[in-house]
């Protein structure tokens, strides 16, 4: 690959994942509404409450120090960073040789680390409890999303995202293996837990009863919400990117030709899309779980995919 | 081995798979409900493998296997187990005598054996429907287990089910079905087993007012 | 040169400790001097250490003293270099942050023996991996045992660390017992002590034995090293401990241990069957979870840093013991791999471990209290040792860019590839190792989430913390330096790979250093293993450049922006911390969770006003119930007072029966040896 491919490529992954992901967050809203039977708002009013935020001043709690006005920088970069290592419109990452997969986790880690120090650093009763509850939800979601995606790494010889999706777009038999359906069952789970939808969590109140992620950024107005919900939604659309281009990679670009690209933007589209909305599904048919059971059913993903990897090691 | 016979095997092994975390769904779910439609699920997903199998390899007497199957564990048996639900109205939880976390770690572990007992037959075997034989001993055992584990009679019918549910896919994956007439006999028996379970559930609920198996031991002063 | 080095690093320790007994009047004075001795020992210490490990072949150093049979023998080859460089690295910085720290006791008690005993138990770690005969081993062993247990019952008006050292000491007498019978069974087999001779006979020890001393030494050192179920001394012994002396002995005096595993199972009683390896890496990987989680529900900050070291130690093994299995299997470049990713978390964990104890010294130091719930919004009050305790609280996490994630990361690729290892029982174990070292690192974040937030941010909960001074630069400085050494160890770790990759290859035969490091577009050098590429150095500079893009991009849109300050809403009631939320609250789903391992005990007691109807007050008493104590401890101890019982019937008290027992064993030592 020529420098300008190496230069142009990243810089139009990190384009289509952050103006993209606003438009997820508005396109399940709409989705939602639209089953519930109600107008919803736009697809494009995410965008609108970026700009909106943006333009804003900030109050900020006196009790709070200068890790609270870092923590959005922080969880905003590190969600970036993780932009340049997943392969989303070709398989070719050009800046593979930064880092893998368990990068990607402990960069996820990173920004948790920072949201959880500043929701402890207000001082207020929220801000701890939404912090306790992430910290919770995320422990126990941790190892079940390390094992499946050790499975898909096995099954593949890498652990490199790039590596990964160009294998299976090569030799597409190594997707029939039961293995790696019981890892994207597990990778499923987890990524709902993630991504604070329905069962785990409820996106959508805010009453402290129910409040796990919006109990953590409670504090934050002005830029400063900007950047942690815009970092946020580009958690989910990251978390199914991997997904889509794990799982179901067929139509990624493997050169950069502009045709190959247009195609591969295109489908990528419409997988997320079509993932967006079995999100919306789920949520419609399950209530949120109580606080407690959410470890039984993280469990349940972490059994999963210890069985994933059991068989994919035993029968092979 | 070509590539047909591949993609036919990881088809079936992927389904076969799918059962497993049905029955696993069985164990980790705490409503009834759910316990019954994942089993329908599994039968359903049974039938089909069944009829794969019939259709890959041409045997047709699987086919009435499936058939029946179909009939039977896929629209009878729940069909008559929600019957007695409602007829009962009971409290819809699962009880059991062990704590989730326990039952699903006992579960995994019951698993790890399958797998890995089975693993000295699957280096010899052939590529083919590998992972048939392992999920059915851990359904067989997963059934066990749930007979063992949990206080309602219901759910003692669901683990007799999965059990006879694992030990038909073993039959069928690795030796393509026993004689038909076997096949039958054992399907009746289950259907006659179930209905007489559904039965007696239904009479101690309207004497005991109860079905809870572990109260039903103060029968024996 | 090497050697001369050595000399001079182990006299000036001992100079040292002498300075500090001299002047009575003046012990801040001696101390001091005694201190700045030892930090120029370790200097040198680490100057030897650079220049075995450069590539200087193994030197010897044998001398007699006193008596004509009793040999000294001291080796330093790459292995030993590598343990005298951790500990001369965290000595020298512990030193220079000793000066600071003893200001707490000047005045208050004689600190004379303080300096005297610190340089003298410095000395024996040196000595300790250095030595080359068992039977200076087992001298140097006990020193350093006797030296620590004076250290934690410093303050020793305090019953709790009585009972801690007492603790302490018979636990490590165990340990050295059970070790002396191991080097007694090599000693039989090798006709000499010296450890030359150990590695020779290494091949013809019978495979019985083998296995005995396998577990001799499983116990012996498992004890020092704080492995569970042995581990019940760590969280007693290193919060009684002054924080300096805390700093030593969970830095490095544990990871002497890990010297002597990697000694024996490495040199004296290879070849290893597989089941040892396995052994050891169900040790590690409980050890790692069980020392979290007892962690996660301390309030004592020390409690909790002792408790993960004993996670870290799990750890640590996880890497020892897959190298083994992969040894015994023959994988000796995957053997190099596990061995190095062990070797790296044992530096790593001797850092920032330092670096926590040290920030708890200066917790303590400036608030007299080592409970969190009594802490609160230090960050602003302690503006430098707040960034310092969240570097190394980022580190212990495994946070990138920070050396924590190296080392967690190479553990994980060593996982990995356990997919080579011929046996599917191992395979299976290594995947259940897996779950449990990824669960290990999302809890430990956890854990120190909870240290950092709650000691440091919101509102002070206790007058203590409220007014709170910085501590002395002196102790500040040494604590930035390791921190800055975090840092550096994680986005550069090439340097530090080759380093242990030197000793591993030394250990294993195979220098994997062509496949686990290349070079990356800015010709820096990055990791790469079978799987992949990992380079910190470039994820940092892309984080940068993204920082810089979208600070500039913010400002372009509003470059008015100004933060307004305000209190936090709390529903109309004024800010107070008692609002805040507590360290035990935080860690409560955890104790839930895992409650069949931890088993809260809760007790709720209501007063009454009007009975049953008003309550009055309500008293909440919430423990964890330490479940080794009572199914372990207490039936061994038990059963050792009741055998002690019954022998107790040949002290008689009568001297005339005592001569009579001399006498029947004269007559039967000059019956057998006539």
């Amino acid at each position: 690959m020529d420098l300008a491919s190496k230069i142009v490529l990243p810089l139009l992954q990190l384009i289509v994942i952050v103006g993209l992901a606003p438009l997820v967050k508005g396109f399940i809203n709409k989705i939602e509404a639209r089953l519930q039977n109600r107008r919803g708002a736009s697809i494009f009013q995410p965008y609108y409450n970026i700009v909106k935020l943006l333009r804003k001043d900030a109050v900020v709690s006196e009790t709070a120090s200068w890790i609270f006005r870092a923590t959005p920088y922080v969880t905003f970069i590190s969600i970036l960073i993780i932009a340049l290592l997943v392969p989303v419109l070709s398989s070719a990452v050009p800046a593979n040789f930064t880092g893998d997969v368990i990068l990607i986790i402990y960069l996820f880690a990173l920004g948790r680390f920072f949201l959880a120090l500043s929701s402890l650093d207000t001082g207020s009763a929220f801000g701890g409890m939404g912090g306790m509850r992430e910290m919770m939800v995320s422990t126990m979601a941790e190892p079940a999303l390390m094992l499946s995606v050790f499975t898909v790494s096995l099954a593949t010889g890498s652990t490199n995202l790039g590596h990964i999706t160009s294998t299976i777009v090569d030799q597409s038999t190594i997707l029939l293996n039961p293995s790696l359906f019981l890892a994207f069952a597990a990778l499923a789970i987890v990524i709902i837990a993630e991504a604070g939808r329905i069962p785990v969590d409820n996106p959508f109140t805010h009453l402290e009863l129910t409040m796990i992620h919006e109990g953590m950024i409670l504090e934050f107005s002005g830029r400063y919400l900007a950047l942690i919900e815009w970092a946020s939604s580009m958690k989910i659309l990251l978390l199914l990117t991997i997904l889509v281009n794990t799982f179901l990679p067929w139509g990624i670009a493997s050169e950069m030709t502009f045709p190959a690209m247009l195609i591969s933007f295109a489908l990528y589209v419409v997988k997320i899309g079509f993932f967006a909305f079995l999100i919306v599904i789920l949520e419609m048919s399950f209530a949120k779980l109580r606080i407690f059971r959410v470890p039984n059913l993280l469990g349940t993903a972490l059994i999963l995919s210890i069985l994933a990897i059991i068989s994919l090691y035993v029968v092979g | 081995m070509t590539h047909q016979i591949i993609v036919n095997s990881r088809t079936v092994d992927i389904l076969a798979v799918l059962m497993l975390m049905l029955t696993i769904v069985l164990i980790g779910s705490s409503r009834l409900r759910v316990c019954i439609w994942a089993y329908a699920l599994r039968s359903f997903v049974l039938a089909l493998v069944s009829g794969l199998i019939a259709y890959f390899s041409g045997i047709h007497h699987i086919y009435v296997a499936t058939g029946v199957s179909i009939a039977l564990k896929v629209i009878v048996i729940p069909g008559f187990l929600f019957y007695i639900i409602n007829k009962i109205k009971i409290k819809e939880d699962v009880e059991s005598f062990i704590n989730y976390t326990l039952s699903l770690l006992i579960a995994c572990g019951l698993i790890l054996i399958a797998y890995y007992s089975t693993e000295s037959i699957l280096k010899f075997e052939n590529v083919f429907m590998r992972h048939c034989l392992p999920v059915s001993l851990a359904i067989t055992l997963l059934g066990f287990f749930v007979m063992i584990s949990r206080k309602k009679a219901i759910t003692q019918i669901l683990g007799l089910l999965a059990m006879e549910d694992g030990l038909f896919f073993a039959a069928l994956s690795t030796s393509y079905g026993m004689p038909l007439v076997v096949e039958l006999g054992v399907f009746f028996d289950i259907l006659v087993s179930v209905i007489i379970m559904g039965i007696y559930v239904y009479r101690i609920k309207e004497t005991f007012d109860t079905i809870d198996t572990d109260s039903l031991r103060e029968l024996r002063e | 040169m090497a050697e001369h080095l050595f000399i001079i690093s182990i006299i000036l320790f001992a100079a040292g400790s002498l300075f500090a007994l001299c002047f009575y009047g003046w012990q801040r004075v001696g101390n001091y001097i005694s201190l700045i001795f030892a930090a120029i020992a370790s200097c040198f210490g680490i100057a030897t250490a650079v220049v075995v490990l450069s590539g200087g072949s193994p030197v010897h150093i044998d001398f007699h003293l006193l008596l004509p049979i009793i040999k000294y023998n001291f080796l330093l080859d790459p292995l030993s270099a590598y343990f005298i460089l951790t500990i001369s690295v965290i000595s020298f910085v512990a030193c220079i942050y000793s000066l600071g720290y003893i200001n707490l006791y000047v005045g208050k008690r004689d600190i004379r023996f303080l300096g005297f005993i610190y340089n003298l138990f410095l000395l024996s770690m040196l000595l300790v991996v250095s030595a080359n005969n068992a039977f200076v081993f087992m001298i140097v062993w006990e020193l350093m045992t006797f030296l620590s247990y004076f250290l934690v019952i410093f303050e020793h008006e305090n019953k709790e660390n009585r009972k801690a050292g007492l603790m302490y000491i018979i636990m490590a007498h165990i340990g050295s017992g059970l070790l002396a019978i191991a080097f007694f069974i090599m000693f039989t087999y090798a006709g000499s002590f010296s450890f030359d001779d150990f590695r020779q006979v290494a091949s013809q020890i019978p495979a019985v034995y083998k296995n005995i001393i396998f577990f001799l030494v499983l116990v012996g050192f498992g004890i020092k090293a704080g492995i569970f179920p042995l581990h019940l001394w760590l969280p007693m012994a290193h919060p009684a401990a002054p924080s300096n002396v805390s700093m030593i002995m969970s830095g490095v005096m544990i990871k002497t241990a890990i010297y002597g595993f990697i000694r024996f199972y490495f040199e004296f009683v290879t070849p290893c069957p597989p089941w040892w390896g396995v052994i050891i890496l169900i040790f590690g990987a409980g050890s790692a979870l069980l020392g979290i989680l007892y962690a996660l529900q301390e309030r004592d900050i020390k409690t909790m840093l002792a408790y993960s070291s004993v996670e870290n130690i799990g750890i640590i093994l996880i890497g020892i013991g897959l190298s083994m299995i992969f040894r015994s299997y023959n994988l000796m470049a995957l053997s190099s791999l596990a061995m190095i990713a062990g070797l790296y978390h044992l530096i790593n964990h001797a850092v920032f471990k330092c670096l926590l104890f040290g920030c708890a010294g200066n917790i303590y130091y400036s608030t007299h209290t080592k409970n969190i719930e009594e802490l609160g919004g230090l960050i602003k009050r302690l503006q430098v040792t707040a960034p310092l305790f969240l570097v190394a609280a980022l580190s212990i996490s495994a946070i990138p860019p920070l050396n924590g994630f190296m080392s967690e990361w190479l553990i994980f690729q060593s996982l990995l590839n356990g997919f080579n290892i011929p046996s599917v029982l191992i395979k299976i174990e290594t995947i259940i190792c897996g779950a449990v070292v990824a669960l290990t690192g999302a809890l430990v974040a956890t854990c120190f989430i909870r240290a950092f937030g709650i000691s440091f941010l919101a509102l002070p909960r206790t007058e203590h913390a409220k007014h709170a001074k910085e501590v002395p630069v002196i102790m500040y400085v040494s604590m930035g330096l390791l921190a800055g050494l975090c840092v550096f160890m994680g986005i550069f770790p090439a340097k530090i790979m080759m380093t242990v990759n030197h000793v591993s290859s030394h250990l294993v035969g195979i220098n994997i250093i062509k496949s686990i490091t290349a070079y990356d577009w800015m010709q820096a050098r990055m990791v790469q293993t079978n799987f992949t590429g990992l380079s910190p150095k470039s994820a940092t500079v892309f984080g940068l450049m993204l920082l810089a893009i979208t600070f500039g991009a913010l400002t372009a849109i509003r470059p008015g922006f100004v933060r307004k300050f305000y209190e936090t809403w709390t529903c109309g009631i004024s800010p107070d911390p008692r609002l805040e939320y507590t360290g035990t609250a935080f860690s409560r789903p955890f104790a839930v969770i895992f409650k069949s391992v931890l088993r809260p005990k809760l007790d709720v007691a209501k007063v009454y006003s009007v009975p049953n109807f008003f309550v009055k007050s309500m008293t909440y008493v919430g423990e964890i119930s330490s479940i080794f104590e009572s199914y372990l401890y207490t039936p061994v101890s038990n059963f050792v007072l009741k055998a002690s019982d019954r022998v107790r019937w040949i002290h008689t008290g009568n001297i005339h029966v005592y001569l009579a027992y001399i006498f029947v064993t004269l007559i039967i030592l000059i019956m057998f040896f006539r």
